[in-house]
C-alpha cells in the first residue's frame, strides 16, 4: 500500500536534497545556505547550517561512504564540506565557469564529482594529492546550452547530461590516475576524456530536464519539457541504438526521475506528484501515479456540512474549499532520489519541492 | 628583486649547470631543453630531472598537468633572411588548473630565474600543446 512520510520543513523552495548513507541526516538547499537536519523520532530537526555561498544553492549531494558534502550555487562556485569534530570545513573548488552552476553529483567511486552549469560546460572535479587542491576539467564539446542535470554510470567514468539544447548526451570523463580503466560496455571501449558516446534527441527537441542511467548502466532515460520520457538502449560503440522509446504523457512536464528497477522508472515534475512508468526495449508506458487520490489524511479538514458551506461562501465567496491541491506536494517537485532498496529494486524514494516539503514514499 | 634572492635559493651545483647549459648549447643542431622546478618546502630552484630534451614532443609529455614549471630552451633556427640563430629563451609553463599558492610561488621566482639563467626572453605557455607554436613565436621576434 503506498504510504508517505511528509516532512514540511519550511515555507521556502528546496532546490535539491540529499540523505546521508544511514538516512539519519538530511541536507537541504535553502536559498544561499544548506541546512542539515537530523532525524529525531519521526521528525527531522535542524542540526547545522552550511554557510558559504553568496547566491542560491542549486545542488547538494552527500557521498554515501565518505560523508563529504558537495554543494554548488549560482555564484559559480562549488564547495566540498568535510565533517570534522569542530563542525563542517568547506574547501572552495575553482570550477572556472562564468555562469551559474545548476547541479552537482558525486561519482559512485566518490573520487570525482560533476557540476553542470549555465556556461555550456560540465566541470568534472577531482582531488590532486600532490598539490592538495581540487582540479576541475571541462567537458565542453558539443554542448550548446545550459546543462540542466548530470547523472553517473555505475563505472564512475561515463556521465549522462541533459541540456537545454534538446540533447541528452553520454560523455566519458575518464581521468588518468584517478579512474581505473573501465570495462568495455555497450557505450564504448577506448574512452579518452570528453568522448561523446551518444547524443540523443527526443521527438520535439525540447529542453531535457532530468536524466538517469539504469541501475546496471545499460540504458539511459531522460525527461523533456514536452512532457515525455525517452529511454535509450545503446546498440554498441559507434552503432545506432537498439531502441529509443519515447512515451508522451498528458501531465505537466516531468523534471526529475529515478530508476526503481531495470524496467521501472518513477518521475515527478510540475504536476506535483510522482508517476510510475514500466517497460523495456519493446515499449514503455505510464502505469499511474504513486499517490492514490482521496486519501483520508487530506480530506478530513473538509466538512461537507451545510454550516461549512455557508461559512465558505461568506468568507471566500466560493462554495467549495479548494485552495489546496489534492496531492501531498503543494508545488512543483524538483528532485526525486532513491531512499531505500530491497533486493536490487528501490522500495522507497524521496521527493522535495518548491513548497518546502521532503516526502518519503513507499512503493 | 633582492628580496626574492633571499627567499629562493640556488645551490652552487644548479648555478654551474645553468652556466654550462647556456654556454654549451649555442653550437647544437637540434633544440635543447631542461625543466626546472621549485621545491615547495625549501624554496630551492633546481632541475626537475637530469635529462636534456631534444624533442619538443617528449618535453610536452614530461610537463605535469596541474603544476607550473620553468623550461630553459635553446632552439636553432634558420630565419627567413637565411641567417642561423640560436635563441636562448625561458618558457614559463602555467596551466589554468594550478592553485593560487603554486602560481604565486612561481611568479615570484620568474625574474630571479631570468637573471640567474641569463635568458633573453620569457614566453608564457598554458598547455603542452602550445609548445608546437614555439618555433613561430621565436621567429616572430626581430
Amino acid at each position: 500500500m503506498p504510504s508517505s512520510e511528509v516532512h514540511h520543513l519550511f515555507h521556502h523552495p528546496i532546490a535539491d536534497h540529499s540523505f546521508s548513507a544511514d538516512r539519519q541526516t538530511l541536507a537541504v538547499a535553502r536559498d544561499n545556505n544548506v541546512e542539515l537536519y537530523a532525524r529525531s523520532g519521526g521528525k527531522f530537526a535542524l542540526q547545522d547550517e552550511l554557510r558559504g555561498h553568496d547566491k542560491t544553492v542549486t545542488g547538494v549531494d552527500i557521498a554515501p561512504r565518505s560523508g563529504r558534502i558537495v554543494t554548488c550555487s549560482q555564484d559559480r562556485n562549488a564547495y566540498v564540506w568535510e565533517p570534522s569534530p569542530s563542525g563542517w570545513k568547506p574547501t572552495l573548488v575553482l570550477l572556472r565557469i562564468n555562469r551559474a552552476a545548476t547541479s552537482v553529483r558525486w561519482s559512485p567511486s566518490e573520487a570525482k564529482f560533476a557540476v553542470g552549469s549555465g556556461a555550456r560546460v560540465i566541470a568534472v572535479c577531482y582531488f590532486e594529492e600532490e598539490n592538495n587542491w581540487w582540479v576541475s576539467k571541462h567537458l565542453k564539446k558539443p554542448i550548446r546550452s545550459t546543462v540542466t542535470s548530470v547523472s553517473w554510470h555505475p563505472n564512475s567514468v561515463l556521465l549522462a547530461a541533459g541540456s537545454t539544447d534538446g540533447h541528452a548526451r553520454v560523455f566519458s570523463s575518464f581521468i588518468k590516475g584517478v579512474d581505473p580503466r573501465p570495462e568495455p560496455s555497450t557505450w564504448g571501449e577506448r574512452l579518452p576524456f570528453n568522448t561523446v558516446c551518444g547524443e540523443y534527441l527526443n521527438g520535439t527537441a525540447g529542453w531535457v530536464h532530468g536524466c538517469a542511467f539504469s541501475p546496471r548502466g545499460d540504458a539511459l532515460a531522460f525527461t523533456a519539457h514536452d512532457s515525455s520520457i525517452t529511454v535509450v538502449y545503446p546498440g554498441g560503440p559507434d552503432q545506432p541504438p537498439k531502441a529509443v522509446v519515447s512515451v508522451g504523457t498528458q501531465v505537466l512536464p516531468l523534471v526529475s526521475l529515478v530508476w526503481t528497477s531495470e524496467s521501472e522508472i518513477v518521475a515527478a515534475g510540475y504536476d506535483c506528484e510522482a508517476f510510475k512508468f514500466r517497460g523495456d526495449e519493446q515499449g514503455w508506458e505510464l502505469t499511474g501515479s504513486v499517490e492514490s487520490k482521496g486519501r483520508p489524511g487530506l480530506t478530513d479538514q473538509r466538512e461537507e456540512s451545510a454550516l461549512n458551506m455557508f461559512r465558505q461562501m461568506d468568507l471566500k465567496g466560493k462554495v467549495k474549499d479548494d485552495t489546496q491541491l489534492n496531492t501531498v506536494h503543494q508545488n512543483t517537485i524538483s528532485t526525486v532520489r532513491s531512499y531505500a532498496e530491497n533486493g536490487g529494486s528501490v522500495s522507497k524514494f524521496t521527493t522535495s519541492g518548491v513548497d518546502g516539503r521532503v516526502v518519503v514514499w513507499s512503493l | 628583486m633582492s628580496s626574492e634572492s633571499r627567499l629562493y635559493t640556488f645551490s652552487t651545483e644548479t648555478k654551474d649547470k645553468l652556466r654550462k647549459f647556456r654556454l654549451g648549447t649555442s653550437r647544437a643542431k637540434d633544440p635543447q631543453a631542461v625543466i626546472y622546478q621549485i621545491d615547495k618546502k625549501s624554496l630551492e630552484i633546481s632541475q626537475a630531472d637530469d635529462e636534456v630534451y631534444t624533442n619538443l614532443q617528449e618535453l610536452g609529455d614530461e610537463l605535469p598537468d596541474h603544476s607550473p614549471r620553468f623550461v630553459l630552451l635553446s632552439y636553432p633556427l634558420t630565419l627567413s633572411s637565411g641567417r642561423l640563430s640560436v635563441p636562448y629563451v625561458m618558457l614559463y609553463y602555467l596551466p589554468v588548473t594550478c592553485n593560487s599558492e603554486l602560481r604565486m610561488l612561481y611568479a615570484g621566482a620568474k625574474e630571479l630565474m631570468r637573471n640567474t639563467a641569463e635568458v633573453g626572453k620569457i614566453i608564457e605557455i598554458d598547455t603542452a600543446e602550445d609548445l608546437e607554436e614555439i618555433e613561430g613565436k621565436l621567429k616572430g621576434e626581430p
